[in-house]
């Protein structure tokens, strides 16, 4: 097998490196308050799909439910891609503790109510629960999510192994 | 050394004349990484909804760093990484791009690692952490490796040795018998540690 390696110095490092641009302390503060600018507007997204997920897959809530694991998927994965409004709610972990679920849920063929009807609880809690949850318990709820997954679809397999 | 350091407040650089595309199906998200890159002093920014909208831009435009979500839709950021180490001009078969994710399913996970991107950034991505990828992609001294079953930066640049029971295949690695490992190797980080001088109370 032929391996060619190359080193070539990337344009972007070329122009980096020009006079000018400014400084790392000043982007980032630049940047976190441009995001401060589009926190309500997300938060209100986040509601909303918390929304769509109690409305469409939460037991208590939906009248059909849809054993649909990509939307579900799709939900909670857009709940990540907006997480950074609402800071240290840990509602992103949660989240992907969802994802988590409905990927292997799908592969392996198994919708599980219950599991699913504590995710999104969860979510909410975290979403609402503001000053009354501490860390410890946040991450707490989040770990008891996890473990929630293993005990019903067991442990997800090694990168390149088959599942069942 | 990995030059992957943590950034420094006072470090400067001029992004003002750099092309970035960024792709992603989430609008919002893309909105979120443009505001970023703008307030970074970013002048152009591509924003794409899809991979096959990327392509027409990679197909008429040179591209300094790209961003991507990994799962989309129609076709995903893994092929259109492909696409780009593989099929796009060559102004742009080595642009640095960076993988962003929300979650990587199960059956990706090796898609992830082979796919040629210089990193994978988890979401949600703070503006802090994106700006960092930036100057480790420019500062890296990574080659570019092109084989039959790979292309893309050299993923072996943490330096942690060969893998254990290999010889290696590079010059540097140390070949022969070292005893039985009692724990994982230290990285390159962590030995740089040892030699830094740190302020301690007495």
């Amino acid at each position: 097998m032929t391996v060619v390696r190359t080193n070539i110095k990337s344009r972007l490092s070329k122009e980096m490196a020009q006079p000018g641009g400014i400084a790392v302390g000043v982007a980032v503060q630049r940047a976190e308050k441009a995001l401060g600018a589009m926190q309500n507007q997300c938060v209100e997204m986040v509601d909303g799909l918390l929304g769509e997920l109690e409305t469409g897959y939460a037991s208590g809530s939906a009248t059909t439910v849809t054993k649909d694991f990509p939307n579900l998927y799709r939900l909670s994965s857009r709940i990540i891609d907006i997480a950074f409004c609402l800071p240290g709610s840990q509602i992103e972990k949660a989240a992907y503790a969802l994802c988590d679920l409905a990927d292997r849920g799908e592969e392996l063929g198994i919708w599980d109510q219950a599991c699913i009807d504590v995710h999104i609880s969860t979510l909410k809690l975290l979403r609402h629960g503001g000053e009354a949850l501490t860390t410890a318990q946040r991450l707490h709820m989040v770990a008891g999510l996890r473990q929630a997954t293993t005990r019903r679809l067991g442990k997800p397999a090694a990168p390149g192994e088959k599942t069942a | 050394m990995s030059g992957h350091r943590s950034l420094l407040d006072t470090d400067k650089a001029n992004l003002e004349r750099v092309n970035f595309l960024v792709v992603d199906d989430n609008p919002m998200f893309l909105d979120i990484i443009a505001s970023s890159i703008t307030s970074f002093g970013v002048r152009n920014i591509f924003k794409c909804g899809s991979a096959r909208e990327a392509k027409v831009i990679l197909q008429k435009t040179t591209m300094d760093f790209v961003i991507t979500e990994a799962q989309m839709p129609e076709e995903d950021g893994y092929s259109l990484i492909r696409w780009i180490r593989r099929d796009s001009s060559d102004a742009n078969r080595q642009v640095p791009v960076v993988l962003v994710t929300g979650h990587t399913r199960q059956s990706m996970v090796l898609q992830g690692r082979d796919c040629g991107a210089h990193f994978t950034v988890a979401k949600p991505v703070t503006p802090k952490v994106l700006l960092e990828r930036i100057f480790w992609v420019a500062r890296e001294s990574r080659g570019f490796i092109e084989c039959e079953s790979y292309c893309g930066p050299d993923r072996r640049y943490k330096r942690l040795g060969p893998p254990f029971g290999t010889d290696g295949r590079r010059a540097e690695d140390v070949k022969g018998e070292l005893g039985v490992p009692v724990e994982a190797n230290l990285s390159q980080e962590e030995i740089d540690s040892f030699m830094v001088p740190a302020k301690v109370a007495i």
